[in-house]
């Protein structure tokens, strides 16, 4: 049972995390297998500095900032060390990455952003198909009012269809992405 | 979910667990951050404390209630050459912790060495009729500048500190204020 979101249609933030939270279960539903790691070493570089801290918390609250300040020295070099890590990593490596998936040996990216004021939602898929060289990127882009309907529920049907449209390995020519493809105001760019 | 509703939380009953994590990091990396900032500050300048609230008017007119206080705790000079005689100089404003229970800033007006401690200070509000010898421990009649003061003042931002006298008398208003942050860090996801 699927419940369908509703969100705030004057918060750019809202429209894009919930569009973004969409594509994972309907990519899952299509029998893609997501990849975790970008997500999931984000989350170990964060929860690591965390423990620094924890730590030096620990040790500072119960023998004193004197009797340990040696090692909150070695401790707060390592948590900033850390910390630039972690922003690298947000900003360089996962640059807006929301999706890594894998079906039948097609590797697909997805990166998603949005400009202020602008109810535009960009998408870049980056796709790696068996037996061809390098990676295939296409940007598209479309409004959110296309799958947002005036009281900001999301409707699933126009989004797949977009989706559908977008990411070349998803063409499968389905009933729904051809009978949309003149409402979506997709764009190539 | 009635009451994740009724708070406008609504957004989490959607999360996976690694978007909850996520949240969760989030918050985490705002009160570390600025608790390892803090600690940097502290080492960096050798204090415990490196930023204070003047709590009194016992320093006035030069501090008033609510002033933030920079301290710096690396200017102790303790052992060098008795002739020199380098370290803490009388007018110099110290902050220092004998065991009550905020520390208290009040200027040096002598200074002298001991016979086991290289540098001692004698210290006075200057809005106060009297030395501090009165607020020392029972019998003691001097500070030890090594054990006993947690740095000296270098540097000040008036009233800025009300803030966290108004946090501090008034306990709720800082309940308040955290939970509503964390709410706040809780809901954004940006």
């Amino acid at each position: 049972m699927e419940t369908v979101p509703k969100v705030n249609i004057n918060a750019l933030p809202a429209l894009k995390n919930t569009t973004d939270d969409m594509i994972a279960p309907y990519l899952k539903s299509l029998g893609y297998k997501q990849n975790h790691t970008l997500t999931d070493v984000r989350l170990v570089i964060g929860f690591a500095a965390c423990a620094i801290a924890g730590v030096t918390f620990y040790y500072d609250w119960t023998a004193g900032f004197e009797a340990v300040k040696g090692g909150t020295l070695y401790a707060v070099i390592a948590y900033f060390i850390l910390n630039t890590a972690l922003t690298f990593w947000i900003w360089l490596v996962e640059g807006g990455t929301i999706y890594v998936g894998e079906k039948d040996g097609v590797k697909i990216t997805i990166s998603t952003h949005t400009e202020k004021h602008s109810p535009i939602y960009h998408m870049k898929i980056t796709s790696v198909l068996p037996g061809t060289s390098g990676p295939h990127t296409v940007e598209e882009k479309s409004s959110f009012t296309n799958w947002f309907d005036e009281k900001g529920y999301f409707v699933a049907k126009p989004f797949k269809a977009f989706l559908q449209d977008s990411i070349p390995s998803l063409a499968a020519k389905s009933p729904e992405a051809i009978a949309l493809k003149s409402k979506t105001k997709s764009v190539k760019s | 979910m009635s009451l994740l509703d009724l708070l406008g939380l609504s957004e989490l009953k959607r999360l996976n667990p690694r978007q909850i994590l996520s949240q969760v990091l989030n918050i985490a990396l705002i009160l570390s951050t600025a608790f390892m900032l803090w600690k940097g500050l502290s080492v960096a300048t050798n204090s415990p404390s490196p930023i204070v609230v003047v709590l009194s008017g016992s320093m006035e007119p030069a501090f008033q209630r609510g002033d933030l206080l920079f301290l710096w705790n690396r200017n102790l000079d303790l052992h060098k050459d008795p002739s020199s005689f380098g370290g803490t100089q009388v007018g110099e404003i110290v902050v220092y912790n004998v065991g009550t229970a905020i520390p208290i800033v009040h200027r040096v007006v002598r200074r002298h060495q001991g016979e086991k401690t290289p540098l001692n200070l004698l210290t006075k509000g200057d809005n106060n009729n009297a030395d501090d010898i009165e607020l020392y421990p029972r019998g003691q009649w001097y500070l030890n500048r090594e054990k006993e003061v947690i740095g000296s003042v270098v540097g000040y931002i008036p009233f800025v500190g009300y803030v966290t006298i108004m946090l501090s008398e008034h306990p709720w208003m800082k309940t308040a204020l955290l939970v509503i942050m964390g709410l706040l860090v809780l809901v954004q996801r940006e």
